[in-house]
């Protein structure tokens, strides 16, 4: 049987979110730069955080604001503050 | 212009336990308000889900006919998946078909929690959306209000109740807990999948308003401590994958979360479920595994912590949060109308609520479940092993071939000896039973 897998993209696609035009993730990359782990690149169900020329990048507007890679981030790199009211995603089938 | 505004109460976060409290609160006459970061209550919130209903009941009699929930549990099944194979337990007693249904109802938070927002302002009680609390606002160390820290009003009040939820920055903030680590949490992640209603009545054996909550254990989360589920709503389902944090970090194996919920999703037992579904919606969690022994402490002058924010979670197989969420709600309203009567907000005054939990299902539940996540965290040949083992068992056992059974068994007898230790799986099964159950 054909395996259907949905892409992350395409799942992203469908969470409503009003984008606010500040990150409320702040990366700080003299701390991501000495971490080996680099866990937020995989964890995030999202997918928010990418490796680019060596700096860790946070697309905040696709952040689902679980706060995992905040708990998981023991060296404080991340930042994660939730996004001001207003803004960031509306569930409406949790 | 920024203002400041005072209430008697502020109950920061709309979910289940900051509902309750304010509902409680309100009915006894004490001013209070509400305050939710999202577009509306529910909106930030996702659980599995199965709203266990008795104190929401107790609140409100009308539950069953006015409450907006999918399906009534009607039917359960627990299994164990590994490699392409399914083994499980499947049950529905009559029980859980007539009312009061066991008091088990799927639902979804952005309809739930919506509706008990409004019976909360029905009760008096205001609520403010769309609304951040960065900070609570101090004076002499005691908690004297909230502030977005932008450009919103301040709200000042007698007392502030933080039913934050499991992502407990404001907890950590007011020094009531350290920064929470990968130890301390779950993630799960969860697809909404439109099938139609008649479709999920005959795939799943469903008649009328029952509804079918499904379990999975084994490899549904390869080598992690967690599970995959399905619930079914009324025309979708809710299709997701839970597991620990810190498990997850240590594994390394690439995996996205994504990834894991799309395998479960392929899984040979899973993938007739949802087959021809369409995806309507995904989210992401965190579920808290703090667990008895790591509770933070509850309260401080003029401040109360309850629900998810409080780690007030049953951690075993039981699942129960939002019921354990309300519970905390209601004790920190009744604490606080004691102190409402004295006018003192002291934490000498706060601590009967610590006293009520303790005296309670909640911290009881939680005493009694202390170990359940350690130790499977230690013995994870329960969660990797024996269930693999177990299944290969059960397959050998039916292969259908013109083997004498006397030597099928024997074969079988020679393959476990050969891949567990009886006296480790021994010792393991006495603590399973003594640590699990
Ligand atoms: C995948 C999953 C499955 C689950 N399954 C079940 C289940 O089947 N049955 C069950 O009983 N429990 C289940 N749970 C647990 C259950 O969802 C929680 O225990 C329960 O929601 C806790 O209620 P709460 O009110 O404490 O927190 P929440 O429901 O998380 O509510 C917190 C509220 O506070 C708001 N908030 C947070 N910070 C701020 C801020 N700074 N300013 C303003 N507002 C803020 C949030 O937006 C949110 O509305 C599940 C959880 C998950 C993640």
């Amino acid at each position: 049987m054909a395996k259907s897998r949905l892409s992350l993209e395409d799942k992203l696609f469908l969470v409503k979110t009003a984008k606010d035009t500040v990150s409320h993730i702040k990366i700080d990359n003299s701390i991501c730069k000495k971490c080996r782990d680099k866990l937020c690149l995989r964890l995030c169900p999202a997918g928010t955080y990418e490796e680019i020329n060596g700096k860790i990048e946070a697309a905040y507007e696709n952040c689902l604001e679980c706060g995992s890679c905040r708990v998981a981030c023991r060296d404080g790199g991340i930042r994660w503050s939730n996004p001001r009211g207003g803004f960031g995603v509306s569930f409406s089938n949790g | 212009m920024r203002q400041t505004d005072k209430s008697e109460v502020i109950v920061v976060g709309a979910g289940p336990s900051g509902l309750a409290c304010a509902y409680t609160l309100a009915k006894k006459g004490i001013e209070t308000i509400v305050i939710e970061r999202g577009e509306y209550p529910g909106a930030k919130n996702m659980f599995g889900g199965i709203f266990f209903s008795s104190i929401m009941e107790k609140l409100f009699p009308s539950f069953l006919d006015d409450a907006p929930w999918e399906r009534f549990v009607g039917k359960r099944k627990f299994a164990i998946l590994s490699g392409d194979s399914e083994m499980a337990f499947d049950t529905k007693p009559e029980f859980f078909n007539k009312p009061p249904y066991n008091h088990s109802f799927i639902a979804k938070r952005g309809e739930m929690d919506k509706w008990f927002a409004k019976k909360v302002e029905e009760a008096g009680a205001s609520i403010l959306t769309d609304y951040c609390v960065q900070d609570f606002l101090y004076e002499n160390g005691k908690v004297v209000g909230i502030t977005s820290g932008g450009d919103d009003d301040s709200f000042m009040a007698d007392c502030v109740v933080c039913a934050e939820g499991a992502n407990s920055i404001l907890t950590e903030k007011a020094g009531l807990r350290e920064k929470i680590g990968p130890e301390r949490r779950s993630i799960a992640v969860k697809e909404n999948i439109r099938l139609g209603q008649s479709v999920i009545e005959d795939r799943f054996g469903l008649t009328g308003r029952q509804g079918a909550a499904y379990e999975y254990f084994g490899s549904s989360v390869p080598g992690l401590l967690g599970n995959g589920f399905i619930y079914t709503n009324r025309d979708s389902i809710s299709v997701g994958v839970g597991f620990s944090l810190s498990d997850y970090l240590e594994k390394k194996d690439g995996k996205t979360p994504n990834d894991i919920l799309e395998d479960f999703k392929n899984h040979p037992a899973i993938s007739p479920l949802v087959r021809g579904g369409e995806t309507v919606e995904y989210m992401a969690h965190m579920i808290p595994s703090d667990g008895f022994k790591h509770l933070p402490e509850l309260y401080r002058d003029g401040l109360l912590i309850t629900g998810d924010a409080a780690g007030l979670l049953n951690t075993s197989f039981f699942h129960e949060g939002v019921n354990l969420a309300m519970a905390s709600g209601i004790f920190a309203a009744e604490t606080l109308a004691e102190a409402h009567e004295k006018s003192d907000f002291t934490s000498e005054t706060l601590s009967e609520y610590e006293k009520k939990l303790k005296n309670s299902f909640v911290i009881k539940d939680l005493e009694n479940c202390k170990n359940f996540l350690s130790f499977l965290h230690d013995h994870k040949a329960i969660i990797n092993d024996y269930p693999a083992l177990m299944n290969d068992v059960v397959v050998d056992y039916f292969r259908v071939s013109e083997k004498p059974k006397s030597v099928v068994k024997k074969e079988i007898f020679n393959r476990v000896m050969k891949n567990v230790n009886i006296t480790q799986m021994a010792g393991d099964m006495w603590g399973a039973w003594r640590n699990l159950v």
